[in-house]
């Protein structure tokens, strides 16, 4: 899939003769090599989710956190070179912290979402500088117009608002779940959607490839007075068994099906 | 890196980058001792004083929010004007009101609405009064020390209700149901807290305004002229009435007599 960049990708301030910009899309490709990383829009506010996988036995798993809380009201997740969402995220604690001094009230996660995303799109112009390889996820809830948010911004510096986004490894298998879910039809609540989540890494995970992994999960609501929290243990620990449950259905299903066509 | 972001994502209009200052080893020095802030008679000894004198007020009722000035300027016990305009209109939906230095609240109120505009621009919607006020609020804090003298409403509505907030030139920012200031103050202040509800009708508020400026009027040298009111409602600031405060007077003055004949 990868095409030749015969010259024209040693620097972001260079487009190709046919209009790409290779570093952005090689740096979008960094990502794809990282932890799933999902985030649902739900009815009563916002899940997020993601995927680290535990590379060492001897790894003290708790200490690499994928998912920091930038403003009371906002949760940002990320995926990619790690140190690099480190960056962005950073970036996102300023904004916030500078919006309430200059502002008065806290940041809208639109526009932190577009501050971010400009913040990314500024690494994409310059040739001394090589673009984030890392996607971030914003979860917000606005309170002016009292309305939970999801946006995505990508190593291009573009940011969308979602019902349900997912990047990383397993992006494309995950957003055929989440599309299966008709989220912009039907939205399902917070509980609800932290099962979901569990339950789609869990898919996704093949015990004897991929590494063992751990999964952080967060959440805002109303339950939650529409503060960004870790998902509590017990919550996250009954998700899992759920999800797990689900998925040795699935298997039953498919042997019987198998044997059904075999007589 | 770090820099260049900072002044693209997050300046405001910038005021002017550089204004004249006095030609002393200590400009913010010479400032305070010379140009004393309008509030009480700091200014006693000076020869030439500031413009000031002044009754504003603005009160939050369940059907908006009534803002009603006076319209009188004085230096010292010179009458400089009797028709100044004391309600800033910053944009269609926001208004502010002068009291202390004159050029102080309207420069510095034109300034608020470049960057609530700006703020528009970039962020795609109207900016909302806590903000609006807190970015005024900020430039205060910011020359503080100077020697301006401002204090000031910012009301308006926006997707919270109608809002209403004080801020002054020592940076003080205070969200309140109604305020009253300047020189008479104390005055509106008497009728204000009598008379004053949340549920009152339109008219009984735009009453209610009239006459808190009439009675300060009445017993303030430093306040007179013209009341002029506005109303602010959700669709944006209209302007009520411009009326001359001697006539309210003698229909007051009716009002009185026929209450106590009867």
């Amino acid at each position: 899939m990868a095409s030749s960049g015969s010259g024209y990708d040693l620097s972001s301030s260079t487009f190709s003769p046919d209009g790409r910009i290779f570093q952005v899309e090689y740096a979008t490709k960094a990502v794809e090599h990282a932890g799933t990383a999902i985030g649902i829009l739900c009815s009563d506010g916002v899940v997020l989710g993601v995927q680290k996988p535990l590379l060492h036995k001897l790894l003290v798993s708790s200490f690499s956190q994928r998912i920091y809380t930038v403003a009371s009201n906002c949760g940002v997740a990320m995926t990619g070179f790690v140190p690099d969402g480190r960056q962005v995220v950073t970036r996102g604690m300023e904004e916030a912290a500078t919006f309430v001094e200059n502002y008065g009230s806290s940041i809208p996660p639109s526009i932190l979402a577009d501050r971010i995303a400009t913040y990314v799109h500024y690494f994409t112009l310059h040739g001394a500088l090589r673009p984030f390889g890392a996607s971030v996820m914003i979860a917000g809830y606005d309170e002016e117009t009292k309305k939970p948010s999801l946006s995505m911004v990508d190593p291009n510096g573009v940011a969308y608002s979602y019902y349900g986004c997912a990047a990383g490894k397993g992006r494309q298998p995950a957003k055929t779940e989440l599309e299966k879910l008709e989220l912009h039809k039907t939205p399902i609540t917070c509980d609800e959607a932290v099962k979901q989540i569990c339950r789609i890494i869990h898919v996704l995970w093949d015990e004897s490839k991929d590494k063992p992994f751990e999964l952080e999960v967060s959440w805002l609501s109303e339950k939650t007075g529409w503060k960004h929290k870790g998902v509590p243990k017990e919550v996250l620990a009954q998700a899992t068994a759920w999800a797990k449950e689900q998925l040795e259905e699935e298997d039953d299903d498919e042997e019987e099906g198998e044997e059904g066509m075999e007589e | 890196a770090n820099k260049m972001m900072s002044s693209m994502t997050m300046a405001a209009a910038a005021p002017p980058t550089q204004f004249d200052v006095p030609n002393v080893s200590d400009p913010a020095l010479y400032c305070r001792s010379n140009f004393a802030s309008a509030c009480g008679n700091s200014d006693a000894a000076q020869t030439v004083k500031f413009a000031k004198g002044t009754t504003t007020l603005a009160f939050k009722f369940n059907g908006g929010i009534i803002v009603s000035v006076d319209s009188r300027s004085t230096m010292g016990a010179y009458i400089a004007s009797g028709t100044v305009q004391k309600v800033i209109e910053i944009n269609p939906f926001l208004l502010g009101t002068m009291a202390g230095g004159a050029a102080d609240c309207s420069f510095w109120e034109r300034n608020l609405g470049t960057q609530c505009r700006l703020y528009e621009l970039r962020n795609g919607k109207r900016i909302s009064v806590a903000s609006a006020s807190k970015l005024l609020a900020n430039t205060m804090s910011s020359y503080r020390g100077y020697g301006l003298s401002m204090g000031t409403m910012v009301t308006g509505w926006d997707e919270t209700g109608p809002q209403l907030y004080y801020v002054d030139d020592d940076g003080t920012r205070l969200k309140g149901k109604y305020f009253s200031v300047g020189s008479g103050s104390t005055y509106a202040y008497g009728v204000l807290d009598t008379h004053y509800r949340d549920d009152l009708t339109v008219e009984e508020a735009i009453d209610l305004g009239k006459r808190a400026i009439y009675h300060a009027t009445h017993r303030d040298a430093a306040s007179g002229g013209i009341n002029n009111l506005y109303h602010v409602t959700k669709e944006g600031w209209i302007k009520v009435h411009a009326i001359d405060v001697n006539d309210m007077h003698y229909q007051f003055k009716e009002e009185r007599e026929s209450g106590m004949a009867n």
